[in-house]
């Protein structure tokens, strides 16, 4: 009885930080934040209590539209083509080559790039007129797109350069990979079964696991794309005169979108409501994933 | 000739991943006109050194850096301190948090920061640490949900028998977590040092809502002003993203296995 | 901050007593020690701007003992918006005059009707138009500073090349000469542009308001859909019509601003709409000789067909306001003064001076082409959109309208008709 009730005022010693911190920095601003959103709230005045009024106009608000399109366009494309690159590479390095560890060093600093820093890099590689790209591309005869002026462009450069940052996803993969045992594939050999069989069999099912948890965390990442877009918007070669969102707001994002919403109109509650929205729609996929997830995720061997 | 194959194409993507650097560096070293001339030369007509120089009198870089690197050691500390301390309670500990917290502290991970930033910002201002860099501090002394995940799964890996041997000797856990449990997580401490070093050095929207003070920024808050305020030419922008990327390759280069591992202890167990 | 406050009080009050009595012991009459209270002043001029604001405000605590300003530059207007509303904000700061509707409505900025009253201050000698920028609902909240307006310049050389020898006075004389002027490469991107269109922004306002026409009708709706801003809108569209939106897009990308590689600056544009900095910055620091660039300066262009009237230039300007909860609203009030209204700030950061007398000071003329800016200043009229607390809502729909406009994903009037429509539904007309 005494060593439990030790225990119990041990644990709750050493997890006090962690339980000050939820409490006052992520319980209560969960809560406060939903009624914030139900509200109509300049940090000049005190909270107007508003009921649906935000939920409301925000349907109605182009911009907000927007943003979520423009979320959800980077979510759909920039998830599975990083994936599909990081496992790709990781699949490259995976053999047993001369120089491996040099390759896996090139292959993943880029990841570690600030992305303030990375984000400019681009911009600049991406110039319309000077960027190293379209220089590329003129001399193949490609047409050269005017990467952050045209609206059509803007978001592909931005997962041009998501692709450049595999870095991380890719180590996943490839340590994954490197914890397959070599007897799968050696019973698969024997069976006769070629590099194509082998990889849909063996490979992919083992990865499984590996792969939703890149899934959702990719997911959720891409939905609150931030910094490199901000970055763009003064760095960017221009764009709807100065104004954020790039082109025709092809890259206000959601992130960006609540972010001016809170710090630059100062309009808390409107601020509030889109992230709560965001809460839910995150949730929700998460849950769709996990849910879908029993179909395709193998656990643990065959 | 399908041996050569994946040879070849490691080869061109080894390119693509490692040209855009060489191309910052390149553009970093020349002069104005010379870097925004149409052409695709690699190696600059001149090496200016001076260009890097500029930059360091245009702003205060090395100031940033300094703040920037402070911040990193202030929170890193706070992060092996605390983090280390909620993991031992989920694993070293028997009591009823040991199962229940944990989830928990997974889940939030998966909570937008969107949802907290605003409450979180206006309780900094009711404090009048707006402006401060308490605001950027605070949560690295809070324990972070991924750092006591990696933490925890290392600790689980640690043999039982010490800690009940120490704890028979009538150890208390204070004991135990100081004395055994902290000298065997070396690997691990490293691991989170380097990725909370990671994490302050290139943190931009914690700045970007907190610093007022010019002369407080942090390295990316002061590179994003740099181009934004001042319309430099792009070899001076190159040279200023090269300041702000060369300590973090530096510091990959002396710390790659605790990178790799880390990361592969998150994704795999994940 | 009060405790701070006292302390150095106290400090101050101990150290003027103590050096007042060694000095009163060599003097007949013993000196009363005058404490200097406090004024913080947090203002948005970085770099080499920033260091003559600091000289300014030094100049200033030398030259009075009632009031220290301490000046702080702060990159960033939003923080100094969210430390006045969590009461640690300064006590005057300045922003730029299409915030100050929004603002007054919060409650953050002091009516300064008052103070103007009782200090007996007129504003009849200011350039016409420019108080202005500081009224909102007829209530003046601010002090306007550093007044900028856009001419049209250009490049003498590539003009008398196409046979031009005196610059566009009308919209369609400026298209045509830009036409005339542009050179073109063989794969059709652009080698000289004739076009004003770098930098990356429209000059839309500007040239509706030297085209006569008004973004607001009296009783406060948005009008974009006037004539005179469709035909602003379609200048632009028949250029990029003939030559591109494409390319004139990518030309947008080929220089940065004001640095050696922009495009003026290197020959490869001939009409540029831009303020009184340019010719600075052109001849002082980037130290282009006339030889290599002899530009021109003269007016925007006005809309043909219309009889001549009295010019007229959409000016905007710094303004400077003391805020409602600030500590020291006099000593706020008194640097106004002393500083911002009596033009020294103009002088010293070689802005336009709001007084019209002042345009002749002898200390601008070593600024590049001040004259050209300072003798438009004295016959023009300066319009101003009225302030409105949707400002800022209603400059994005604005501007995000214009941008399909002039990359012809809809016509001049389709885009005016709908920022019009939304225009007045987000004022609430």
């Amino acid at each position: 009885m005494k060593k439990k009730h030790k225990d119990t005022i041990a644990g709750l010693l050493f997890a006090s930080p962690w339980i000050i911190g939820f409490l006052i920095f992520t319980l209560y601003p969960i809560i406060i934040s939903l009624y914030y959103g139900f509200t109509d709230f300049s940090i000049f005045k005190p909270p107007i209590f508003v009921g649906l009024d935000n939920y409301k106009a925000l349907f109605k608000d182009e911009l907000f539209i927007k943003s979520l399109n423009n979320t959800l366009y980077m979510t759909a494309f920039a998830t599975p083509i990083n994936l599909l690159f990081g496992l790709g590479t990781a699949m490259l390095l995976n053999m047993k080559i001369k120089g491996m560890s040099f390759y896996r060093t090139i292959f993943y600093i880029p990841s570690i790039v600030p992305q303030v820093a990375a984000t400019i890099l681009w911009v600049w590689i991406l110039n319309a007129r000077y960027g190293l790209l379209n220089n590329i591309l003129k001399i193949f005869g490609i047409y050269q797109p005017n990467w952050f002026q045209d609206p059509n462009y803007t978001k592909p450069a931005l997962i041009i350069m998501g692709m450049w940052a595999t870095g991380t996803i890719m180590i996943i993969f490839l340590a994954a990979l490197q914890d397959i045992p070599r007897s799968f594939y050696e019973s698969a050999d024997i069976d006769g079964a070629n590099n194509w069989n082998k990889f849909i069999k063996i490979t992919l099912p083992t990865l499984s696991p590996v792969i939703l948890y890149q899934l959702i965390v990719s997911i959720i990442f891409n939905f609150q794309i931030f910094t490199q877009a901000w970055v763009i918007g003064e760095a960017g070669g221009g764009g709807n005169a100065g104004l954020f969102g790039g082109p025709e707001n092809s890259i206000l994002f959601y992130a960006t979108y609540i972010f001016y919403n809170a710090f630059s109109y100062f309009k808390m509650g409107k601020a509030s409501a889109m992230a709560w929205i965001l809460f839910i729609i995150t949730a929700f996929i998460t849950w769709l994933v996990f849910k879908t997830s029993n179909k395709w995720v193998t656990y643990g061997g065959e | 000739m399908k041996k050569i194959l994946p040879h070849i194409v490691l080869i061109l993507i080894g390119i693509m991943f490692i040209f855009p650097f060489l191309w910052l560096l390149s553009t970093s070293f020349k002069s104005g006109t010379d870097a925004s001339a149409l052409s695709l030369n690699l190696i600059p007509k001149k090496i200016n050194w001076e260009n890097y120089k500029e930059i360091f009198v245009k702003v205060p870089f090395l100031r940033y850096c300094i703040n920037t690197l402070f911040l990193a050691i202030i929170g890193i500390v706070g992060q092996m301190l605390t983090s280390s301390m909620v993991a031992y309670s989920l694993s070293g500990i028997n009591w009823w948090g040991k199962k229940v917290l944990f989830p928990i502290i997974l889940s939030t991970i998966l909570l937008p920061y969107q949802v907290t930033m605003i409450p979180v910002y206006l309780i900094y201002n009711k404090l009048h640490l707006v402006g401060t860099y308490w605001p950027l501090i605070i949560p690295y002394f809070l324990a972070s949900a991924i750092n006591i995940f990696l933490m925890r799964q290392f600790f689980i890996t640690l043999p039982t028998s010490l800690m009940e041997a120490a704890s028979i000797d009538g150890a208390s856990h204070f004991t135990i977590y100081t004395k055994i449990i902290l000298p065997l997580s070396k690997p691990v401490l490293a691991a989170v040092s380097v990725f909370t070093f990671l994490n302050v050095w290139s943190d931009f929207l914690g700045p970007l809502i907190y610093i007022n003070n010019q002369s407080m920024f942090t390295v990316s808050l002061g590179l994003k002003s740099f181009i934004g305020e001042h319309s430099v030419e792009w070899n001076l922008i190159m040279a200023a993203s090269a300041v702000t990327t060369i300590p973090i390759i530096i510091i990959f280069f002396f710390a790659q296995k605790q990178f790799i591992e880390g990361i592969t202890l998150t994704g795999i167990k994940g | 901050m009060l405790k701070k406050f006292s302390k150095i009080t106290v400090l101050l009050l101990t150290a003027s007593m103590v050096s007042g009595l060694f000095i009163g012991c060599g003097k007949a009459k013993p000196t009363v020690a005058v404490v200097k209270t406090d004024v913080n002043f947090w203002y948005l001029w970085g770099g080499a701007e920033g260091k003559r604001v600091e000289s300014i405000i030094s100049d200033y605590n030398k030259s009075q003992k009632k009031y220290n300003v301490k000046g702080l530059y702060v990159a960033d207007m939003q923080k100094v918006k969210v430390a006045i509303a969590g009461g640690s904000g300064p006590d005057l700061t300045d922003d730029f005059n299409g915030n100050i509707a929004s603002y007054a409505d919060e409650g953050i900025v002091e009516p300064l009707d008052s103070y103007i009253k009782r200090d007996k201050i007129d504003f009849k000698d200011s350039l016409t138009g420019v108080m202005d920028t500081c009224k909102y609902n007829n209530k003046t909240y601010a002090m306007p500073g550093g007044v900028t307006f856009f001419m049209l310049f250009y490049n003498k050389k590539l003009l008398a090349k196409a046979g031009f020898t005196a610059p566009p006075k009308t919209n369609t004389e400026l298209l045509n000469m830009a036409i005339k002027t542009t050179e073109v490469n063989k794969d059709k991107s652009i080698n000289v542009l004739g076009f004003p269109d770098f930098p990356f922004v429209y000059y839309h306002s500007n040239l509706i308001a030297s085209f006569g026409g008004k973004l607001y009708s009296p009783d406060g709706k948005f009008t974009p859909d006037t004539p005179e801003s469709i035909s602003a809108l379609n200048l632009l569209r028949n250029y990029r019509t003939k030559f591109g939106v494409d390319n004139v897009l990518k030309f947008d990308q080929s220089g940065k601003y004001t640095q050696a590689t922009d495009p003026f600056m290197t020959g490869n544009q001939v009409f540029r709409i831009d303020g009184q900095w340019l010719p600075g910055i052109i001849r002082n620091d980037l130290k282009i000789t006339k030889d290599q660039l002899d530009f021109g300066i003269c007016p925007l262009p006005t809309l043909d067909g219309q009889t001549a009237t009295q010019p007229i230039a959409e000016a905007s300007s710094s303004i400077f306001y003391i805020t409602a909860n600030g500590k020291n609203k006099e000593g706020a009030w008194d640097f106004l003064k002393s500083a911002v209204i009596s033009g020294v700030w103009d002088e010293k950061m070689g802005t336009l001076p709001i007084k019209k007398s002042l345009l002749d000071n002898k200390v601008y003329a070593d600024i590049p082409n001040f004259k050209d800016f300072a003798d438009f200043a004295k016959q023009a009229t300066f319009v101003s959109a009225p302030a409105n607390a949707k400002m800022v809502e209603i400059n994005k729909m604005f501007g995000d309208e214009a941008e399909l406009a002039v990359t012809m994903k809809k016509t001049a009037e389709e885009a005016m008709k709908e920022a019009a429509t939304k225009g007045n539904t987000i004022l609430g007309k």
